[in-house]
C-alpha cells in the first residue's frame, strides 16, 4: 500500500504549483506582438466554407464554446488571435495550417485537449502516443482540416473505422473462429482504448480486459492456473481471429505442451507428465482438457479436474 | 535467432522494390491500401443523413447446417435485415440520433444493436447502447485426429447450441464548470443459454458429441467519476461497483453459482510543469469477492474468495528540443489473495497468496533525421509470488491439512524498436524489431507431506522472443496504392528443470495490397493477399501413437480477396468480390492424416438510383465450407434491398 501511496502524495506535493504552472495551445508559438482576438464573425466573413462545415457540429462556432476559464472561442481557440492576419488581409499573422501541419503529435493533441480536458489525463500512455496520429487524424467529421479516412460516423459499426490504418486485423476477422467485429456485433473499443494504454492498474494488466466480459475466469480461485494469473490470456487465445475454436493458439494437445512438455514425454516413457504417466489416458484421441475441464482455474481442484 | 529463407526472400524483394519504383511514383503517401468490404451489408457506409435500409434474405442450404450458423448465424431460410439511423441538430445546438440495425436470420426472433445519444455542446452528452445478439456452436467437436481425417462424422448433439449476449450501456457526461466535470453510468451484461465445449461429454473422450455448458448469469456494474481541469493541473477519481449473479454448468454434472463482488476506484493526476515537462500519476485499488458455489455432482462446496487489489502508476513526458520526446514510467501492482472452499465448517481447500509486481517504462521518440521517424521502447519488470494452498486450512487456521508453499520471481526485459523511412514522396518502409527475454526462478515447493505434493510444479524456465516487421507502401499516381510486408515471430522457451525441455513457436507471413481505383473513373479494383505459416514444436520431437491426437502444429493459412466495382452510367453500379481462406495443419501428418479447410465466399451485387435518395439493390453471395472432415456446407443467399435518405 505504500507503493501506492508515496507517487500519489508525491504528485500532490506538486500540485499547488497549479497556477504558475498552467500552460495553453497558442502559448506553445510565438504570437506576434500586438495581436488581437476578433471574434470568429470576423473569420467566417472570409472562411464561409468554414462555418459551413461546422453547421451541424459542436464545433460551430455559432455555439460560442470557450476553452474552459479564457473566453477564447470559435476560430482563435485553435488558430490563436487573428486581428494581424484580417488588417493583413489574410497573409500570415495566425496559426494556420501549414504552421500545424509541422507541429508534433504532442502540440496537435495539446490543440484539442486545451477543451477536452479529460482526454489529456488519457491521451499520454495511450497506444498511439509517439507516433504521428493525432486527434483529428481520427475525428475527421469533427474539424474541417483532416481527411483521408472515412469518418467513424459513416460506418454502421465503429469497429471497422479503426481497421481503416490496421487492415492486418482484417484478416484476422475473417478467419473462421473470431471476435465478430466485422459482423458488427463488438467494437474493437469494447477491449481497446485508443486515447488510453491497457489500464496497468487493473487487476492484471491487459487480462482486465477479457475479463470484463468473461468474468467468471477472474475468480479469485484457490487454485489458478498460472498461465492465466501470470501470462496474459493471450498466451493460449488469439483474441482477433483463429483457425481453432475458442480462439486458441493451435489445436487440440500442441498447444498445452507448449509450456508443459517435459523431456522424456513420449511413448517410451509412458507419456509422462508431471510425475504421471498419460499413456492409456491420451489414447481414445483425448485432450488435455478432457479431463483438465477447469484450465482457467478451480476451487477444488489443483490439477483442474472436474470433481 | 533465425533467419530463414523466406525472411531473406521477403527482405531482399522489398529493398529492391523500395529503391528501384520510387521513380515512378507522384502522389503522397496516405493509409494503407484498402480491400473492399465484402462482408459489409448492403446500405452498410451510412454517414450523418437520416437513412434507412430493408433487405429480404432468401436461403438456399447445403450441406451441415450447423457448422453454417457457427460461422454466419444464418439459420432461417427467409429472413430480414433492416439498418436505420436518425439525426437531428437543434437550434440550440443540441443534437440527438438514433442508430442501429437488426435481423432474424438465427432463431427467427429479431435480434441487432441500436445506439440512442445526444448532446448539448460543452455542457452534456449521453448515450445508450444496446447489443442483443445470439451465437451458435456445432454439433460436433473440433479435433482432428486419425478417427475423424475424413467421414462418417463422429457423434453430433440433437440440438443447436445457442447462447444469447446481451448487453446494454447507459453513459453521460456532464460539465459543471469550467474546472468540474463529472460522468457516470451503468453496464450490464446477460448470458443465457448453451454453448458448445471443446471436451466431451461426461466420461468420455474421442467419438463422442461435444460437452455443453450453460450460462444464465448477469453482470450489473455502476461506475461514476469526478474530473478537475485547470491550468496545467488535471484529475479524475473514478468509483465503481459490479456485480455478477447466476449458473452456470458443465454438462449438468458440474454446477456453479456465482456471486462475485468487485468495487474498484482510481485517482488520475496530471501536472504540466511548462511546455515541455508533465507528470502524470495513477492510484488505484480493487475488492474482488467471490461467495458463490461450486457443485461438483457428488459435493456443493461453498466459495469465500477475496482479492485485494493495490495500484500506481507515475510517469514523465517531456519534449527534449524539437526533435524527441520522451515518456517514462513506474508502475506498481499488489494482489493479495485468501481463497477457501467449505463444506459446512469445514475448510476443505484454501490458498493465501501475494503477488507483487514492478515494471518501469521508458519511450523516446526521434523525428530529427529528415524523412525518418524513430521509436524505442525499454520494459524491465520483475514479480514475486508467494503462495501457500491447503487441502484444509493454510498454517495459522484451525483445520490445517497438507499445504505447500512455493515461492517465484520472474523477470522481464522487453525491447522494442520501430523506424519509419520515407523514401521519395511516394513510398515508405517501416520496419519493427522486438525482443522479450522473461526469466522465471520458480523454487521448488515446500511439502508439508511430501507425498502429497498438491499443484504442478513448472520449475525454472526462460523465454525469448524476437518479433520483426518489415513493410513497404508505395502509391503510384493517384491510382494504384500497393503495399507489402512480412511479419515474423521466433520463440524458445527452456525449462531448466526438465532436462533443458524446449519448445519453439516460429511464425512468418508475408502480405500484399493493391488497389487500382482511378477516382471518378468507371471501374475500381482491389486485391489482398496474405500467406501465413506458423510452428509450434518441442525439442525431441515425439510422435504421437495411432490412437492420439496431434502433438506438432504445422499450420498454414492463406487468404485471397480480389474484387471489382463498376460504375455503369450514373444510376447503375455492379460490384463483384471474392475471398478465399485456405487453412492447412500438417503437424504430425505421418501419423494423422492432414487438415485442410476451405473457405470460398463470393457476392455479386448490383445497385441502381431509383431517385437522389432512394437506391435498389440486389445480391447473391455463396458461402462454402469445405474441409477433409465432415462439416462441409454451401449457402446460397439471394437478397433484394432498398435504401433510403430522408
Amino acid at each position: 500500500m505504500l507503493r501506492l501511496i508515496l507517487p500519489v502524495a508525491g504528485i500532490l506535493l506538486l500540485s499547488p504549483g497549479i497556477a504558475a504552472g498552467g500552460v495553453s495551445f497558442v502559448d506553445a508559438f510565438d504570437v506576434p506582438a500586438g495581436a488581437g482576438y476578433v471574434g470568429s464573425e470576423t473569420c467566417l466573413d472570409c472562411h464561409d466554407d468554414v462555418g459551413e462545415f461546422y453547421a451541424n457540429s459542436p464545433h460551430s462556432p455559432d455555439r460560442g464554446l470557450a476553452i474552459p476559464g479564457t473566453g477564447i472561442a470559435g476560430c482563435e481557440a485553435c488558430h490563436g488571435p487573428g486581428s494581424l492576419h484580417v488588417e493583413e488581409d489574410g497573409d500570415g499573422f495566425i496559426i494556420g495550417p501549414e504552421i500545424l501541419a509541422g507541429q508534433g503529435q504532442g502540440v496537435k493533441v495539446a490543440m484539442c485537449t486545451q477543451c477536452h480536458t479529460d482526454k489529456g489525463l488519457e491521451w499520454t500512455g495511450g497506444p498511439h502516443a509517439g507516433t504521428d496520429i493525432s486527434c483529428a487524424n481520427c475525428h475527421t467529421d469533427q474539424v474541417h482540416f483532416a481527411g483521408g479516412v472515412t469518418p467513424v460516423s459513416d460506418f454502421r459499426n465503429k469497429g471497422e473505422f479503426c481497421l481503416q490504418c490496421h487492415p492486418a486485423q482484417v484478416t484476422d476477422f475473417r478467419l473462421p473462429f473470431r471476435h465478430r467485429v466485422l459482423e458488427g456485433q463488438i467494437d474493437c473499443q469494447d477491449c481497446h482504448n485508443p486515447h488510453a494504454d491497457f489500464d496497468q492498474t487493473a487487476w492484471n494488466g491487459m487480462n482486465g480486459v477479457c475479463l470484463e466480459c468473461h468474468v467468471e475466469m477472474e475468480g479469485p480461485f484457490v487454485y489458478e492456473h498460472e498461465g492465466v494469473a501470470s501470462e496474459d490470456c493471450i498466451t493460449c487465445h488469439r483474441p482477433h481471429g483463429s483457425n481453432h475454436d475458442k480462439l486458441l493458439i493451435t489445436e487440440s494437445n500442441s498447444m498445452c505442451l507448449q509450456c508443459h512438455f517435459e523431456q522424456g514425454f513420449n511413448a517410451g516413457d509412458g507419456w509422462t507428465l508431471g510425475g504421471r504417466g498419460h499413456g492409456g489416458l491420451l489414447s481414445d484421441e483425448a485432450r488435455c482438457f478432457d479431463c483438465h475441464t477447469e484450465v482457467h482455474g478451480s476451487n477444488t481442484d489443483p490439477n483442474f479436474k472436474d470433481q | 535467432m533465425k533467419m530463414n529463407r523466406t525472411t531473406t526472400i521477403t527482405v531482399l524483394g522489398l529493398a529492391l522494390l523500395a529503391f528501384a519504383l520510387p521513380a515512378l511514383a507522384e502522389d503522397t503517401v496516405d493509409l494503407p491500401a484498402q480491400t473492399e468490404r465484402i462482408w459489409a451489408p448492403t446500405g452498410d457506409v451510412i454517414g450523418q443523413d437520416n437513412h434507412g435500409t430493408a433487405t429480404f434474405q432468401a436461403k438456399d442450404p447445403h450441406g451441415n447446417e450447423a457448422k453454417g450458423a457457427e460461422d454466419w448465424q444464418l439459420v432461417q431460410k427467409y429472413s430480414g435485415q433492416g439498418l436505420f439511423g436518425y439525426f437531428r441538430t437543434k437550434e440550440n445546438g443540441s443534437q440527438y440520433w438514433l442508430r442501429g440495425y437488426g435481423d432474424n436470420a438465427g432463431t427467427g426472433g429479431l435480434v441487432g444493436k441500436f445506439d440512442l445519444g445526444g448532446n448539448i455542446p460543452g455542457q452534456f452528452k449521453w448515450n445508450i447502447d444496446f447489443r442483443d445478439f445470439d451465437y451458435f456452436y456445432d454439433r460436433t467437436s473440433e479435433m482432428r485426429a486419425p478417427g475423424f481425417a475424413a467421414p462418417p462424422p463422429p457423434p453430433e448433439l440433437g440440438g443447436l447450441p445457442k447462447l444469447n449476449w446481451r448487453r446494454a450501456s447507459i453513459r453521460a457526461d456532464y460539465r459543471l464548470s469550467d474546472q468540474f466535470s463529472l460522468v457516470g453510468g451503468f453496464n450490464r451484461k446477460c448470458r443465457n443459454g448453451q454453448k458448445g465445449s471443446l471436451l466431451r461429454g461426461f466420461g468420455n473422450t474421442g467419438a463422442s458429441a461435444p460437452g455443453t455448458k450453460l450460462f444464465d448469469t448477469t453482470t450489473n456494474e455502476f461506475w461514476g467519476g469526478v474530473g478537475y481541469a485547470g491550468g496545467g493541473f488535471g484529475s479524475d477519481l473514478n468509483v465503481s461497483y459490479r456485480s455478477t449473479s447466476g449458473t452456470r454448468a458443465l454438462e449438468g454434472r458440474h454446477n456453479f453459482n456465482d456471486d462475485q463482488t468487485r468495487f474498484g476506484a482510481k485517482l488520475g493526476l496530471s501536472y504540466a510543469l511548462n511546455d515541455n515537462f508533465k507528470f502524470v500519476g495513477h492510484g488505484a485499488t480493487s475488492k474482488l469477492e467471490n461467495t458463490g458455489w461450486d457443485n461438483t455432482g457428488i459435493r456443493t462446496y461453498d466459495l469465500n474468495g477475496e482479492t485485494t487489489t493495490s495500484a500506481g502508476q507515475i510517469g514523465l513526458l517531456a519534449r527534449l528540443g524539437k526533435s524527441a520526446n520522451l515518456a517514462a514510467s513506474a508502475n506498481f501492482r499488489s494482489l493479495d489473495t485468501d481463497a477457501r472452499t467449505n463444506l459446512g465448517a469445514d475448510v476443505q481447500q484454501a490458498t493465501a497468496r501475494k503477488r507483487d509486481s514492478q515494471d518501469y517504462r521508458i519511450a523516446l521518440n526521434y523525428h530529427g533525421l529528415a524523412k525518418t521517424r524513430l521509436r524505442l521502447n525499454y520494459r524491465y519488470g520483475t514479480s514475486n509470488l508467494d503462495q501457500t494452498v491447503a487441502e484444509g486450512d493454510i498454517p495459522g487456521g484451525a483445520q490445517v491439512g497438507d499445504f505447500q508453499v512455493s515461492d517465484q520471481t520472474r523477470t522481464q526485459h522487453d525491447f522494442s524498436f520501430r523506424a519509419r523511412y520515407r523514401v521519395g514522396i511516394a513510398a515508405t518502409i517501416k520496419a519493427k524489431v522486438a525482443w522479450r527475454k522473461q526469466e522465471i526462478d520458480d523454487k521448488n515447493p515446500v511439502l508439508s507431506n511430501p507425498g502429497n505434493q498438491l499443484t504442478y510444479w513448472m520449475g525454472d524456465r526462460d523465454l525469448n522472443r524476437y518479433r520483426w516487421e518489415l513493410a513497404l507502401r508505395m502509391r503510384f499516381g493517384r491510382w494504384v496504392r500497393f503495399d507489402i510486408g512480412h511479419q515474423a515471430i521466433d520463440q524458445t522457451f527452456e525449462r531448466k528443470e526438465f532436462g533443458m525441455s524446449e519448445s519453439t513457436w516460429t511464425a512468418n507471413r508475408g502480405f500484399t495490397n493493391l488497389t487500382w481505383s482511378p477516382g471518378g473513373g468507371s471501374l475500381d479494383l482491389y486485391g489482398m493477399f496474405s500467406y501465413g505459416v506458423e510452428k509450434y514444436s518441442l525439442t525431441t520431437d515425439p510422435v504421437p501413437t495411432a490412437d492420439m491426437n496431434a502433438i506438432a502444429y504445422n499450420g498454414s493459412t492463406m487468404r485471397f480477396t480480389p474484387g471489382a466495382t463498376y460504375h455503369l452510367g450514373e444510376n447503375l453500379s455492379l460490384e463483384g468480390h471474392y475471398e478465399g481462406v485456405r487453412f492447412e495443419d500438417t503437424g504430425n501428418d505421418d501419423v494423422i492424416k492432414k487438415l485442410q479447410a476451405d473457405h470460398d465466399r463470393m457476392r455479386l451485387r448490383a445497385g441502381y438510383d431509383i431517385s437522389s435518395a432512394a437506391k435498389v439493390w440486389a445480391s447473391y453471395t455463396r458461402n462454402e465450407f469445405d474441409e477433409n472432415r465432415w462439416d462441409d456446407y454451401i449457402h446460397h443467399l439471394y437478397s433484394v434491398s432498398v435504401s433510403g435518405t430522408f
